[in-house]
């Protein structure tokens, strides 16, 4: 399997599904769309809200939409809105078939790589890869296939099984149009030197990575803490093998094992970081509440969980967070709404930790601040330029 | 294709953005098409570098093409252009938007006080 085209500037590795011309230049087409979308016709909505259902929801209430709800309600039936909506989701199921054409291609290779990375003895091995079948796939991974990825991250269609990691890790890249760098690391940058700053006297020994998926956030910890011990944790094994595989073929040594965020079996205080990147908004209001208690039962003293998301509706003017929340409805993200207006301090005082322990912060993308020539956006509702993470967390007393 | 075949199409419902379905439905297929039209360009431009640095045109060296990133920032603008004349008509809607005046606040006081 020598067919190869240079995969824009996606670090290669053992696992990556490689594309033909023509399939390269279905995923740049993919991309060009998205971009278009973003730049040439979302622009017009909020003409479209301001100048007719603004003013025609204000002649029925008496007043502006006062929240983003209200805002929906009148561009519900707005004929630009739903055709851009139309093309937004079409675009992102393009996106993820324009990768699975390229995986079914070469998944034997993949499987047979990621196979060898997990059978080679363990002393030539950097980390380690534990999967545990009886571990079941929770009702927030499995009742619709998130952000539209056909299979989800839990679907196998063969034994060892990896499409579905191969399908994030390159589908990931194409939408965020390669500014999430490489090796679609930055969120995971961005919250590792969010970390080093804000506790420059903590170097974990042990740091745990929860619903990892593909380790893209993982591998960005063991860049930053090189001595420390990096695992990852997730309930679906075919983005684990893929992980496991990735992390090998990129010289990086990760544990990665098939685990509930919301239980696990590590003891307790056995880590001194316990994050997660872009889990949070996947997962399900009582799970949460689970998952905040276990970091607090996993922490040593003195230790830090940190959750890395895209920033909370918060503030933002009634249209942006309109269209910031068109993922809830429209891009099969059903937590994002919820996960978004959440209350850090009510959430980590639930789960245990001191309510002065409480932080939160908008750190600017470590890519976009350390590349010359940044990416533009590639959503609809997102503004240009430099753009934030959200992360929020607490630290355990010491 | 022998090996195993992925599932298209996510799960979940999928929303209703046009009072006729069916108009969603052409959509898809004309996005789609214009998609393989796109790939179809750069196939045709891949055959036409290989032959201006006079290598071989061969099957394998079509798929084996590796565009630079240059040819990528050229072909990144022709697609936009392609896009312009595909969604011609959204365009012209979207600069009759722009143009339109914003609604005179004593219009609306007026509007909201007639009853």
């Amino acid at each position: 399997m020598n067919q190869s085209v240079a995969a824009g500037e996606q670090e290669k590795h053992a696992v990556l599904p490689v594309p033909t011309g023509d399939e390269f230049a279905r995923q740049e087409f993919v991309k060009s769309l998205k971009y278009h979308l973003s730049t040439r016709v979302a622009p017009g909505i909020r003409d479209s809200y301001e100048k007719r259902r603004a003013p025609e929801f204000q002649s029925r209430a008496g007043r502006l939409p006062q929240n983003r709800r209200e805002v929906r309600e009148a561009m519900s039936a707005d004929p630009y809105f739903r055709m851009w909506s139309a093309l937004e989701r079409g675009s992102q199921e393009m996106l993820w078939n324009s990768v699975q054409v390229s995986i079914e291609r070469q998944l034997p290779d993949l499987v047979a790589a990621a196979q060898a990375a997990a059978e080679s003895p363990a002393a030539q091995q950097l980390g380690s890869l534990t999967l545990d079948p009886s571990v079941a796939t929770p009702g927030y991974v499995s009742a619709v296939d998130i952000h539209l990825m056909p299979g989800g991250y839990y679907t196998e269609v063969c034994p060892g099984d990896v499409a579905a990691g191969a399908l994030y890790d390159r589908g990931v890249y194409v939408y965020a149009n390669g500014r999430m760098g490489p090796r679609n690391a930055d969120p995971g940058d961005t919250a590792a030197a969010f970390f080093r700053q804000r506790f420059p006297d903590l170097a974990p020994r042990r740091v745990l990575d929860l619903g990892c998926t593909v380790g893209n956030s993982t591998l960005a910890w063991v860049d930053a803490f090189p001595d420390a011990e990096v695992h990852g944790i997730d309930t679906c094994a075919p983005v684990l093998r893929y992980a496991h595989a990735r992390a090998e073929s990129l010289g990086q040594r990760v544990h990665y094992a098939q685990q509930n965020a919301e239980r696990t079996n590590f003891p307790d205080g056995h880590f001194d970081v316990v994050m997660s990147c872009l889990f949070v908004h996947e997962t399900s209001r009582k799970a949460l509440s689970r998952i905040l208690r276990e970091a607090w039962r996993l922490l040593a003293p003195g230790g830090v969980m940190l959750h890395t998301e895209t920033p909370p509706y918060g503030a933002l003017p009634p249209f942006d967070a309109f269209m910031f929340d068109w993922d809830t409805r429209n891009n099969n993200e059903p937590f994002w709404a919820a996960s978004h207006e959440l209350d850090p301090r009510a959430e980590c005082e639930a789960a245990g930790f001191p309510r002065d322990a409480v932080f939160e912060a908008s750190p600017l993308s470590h890519y976009s601040t350390t590349q010359s020539k940044p990416k533009r956006v590639f959503k609809g509702g997102e503004v240009g330029g430099g753009w934030r993470w959200y992360v929020w967390g607490a630290r355990k007393p010491g | 294709m022998n090996g195993p075949q992925l599932p298209r199409g996510a799960k979940g419902d999928a929303p209703a953005y046009f009072d006729d379905p069916e108009v969603g439905k052409v959509l898809a297929m004309v996005v789609a098409l214009a998609g393989e039209m796109a790939v179809m360009r750069d196939r045709f431009d891949t055959v036409e570098r290989l032959l201006d640095a006079g290598e071989p045109v061969t099957r394998e060296a079509i798929a084996r093409f590796s565009p630079g990133e240059d040819v990528r920032t050229e072909r990144d603008a022709w697609r936009q252009q392609f896009l312009s004349i595909v969604f011609r008509v959204l365009h012209e809607e979207r600069e009759r938007l722009a143009r339109e005046p914003a609604p005179k606040y004593e219009d609306v006081v007026r509007g909201v006080e007639g009853g």
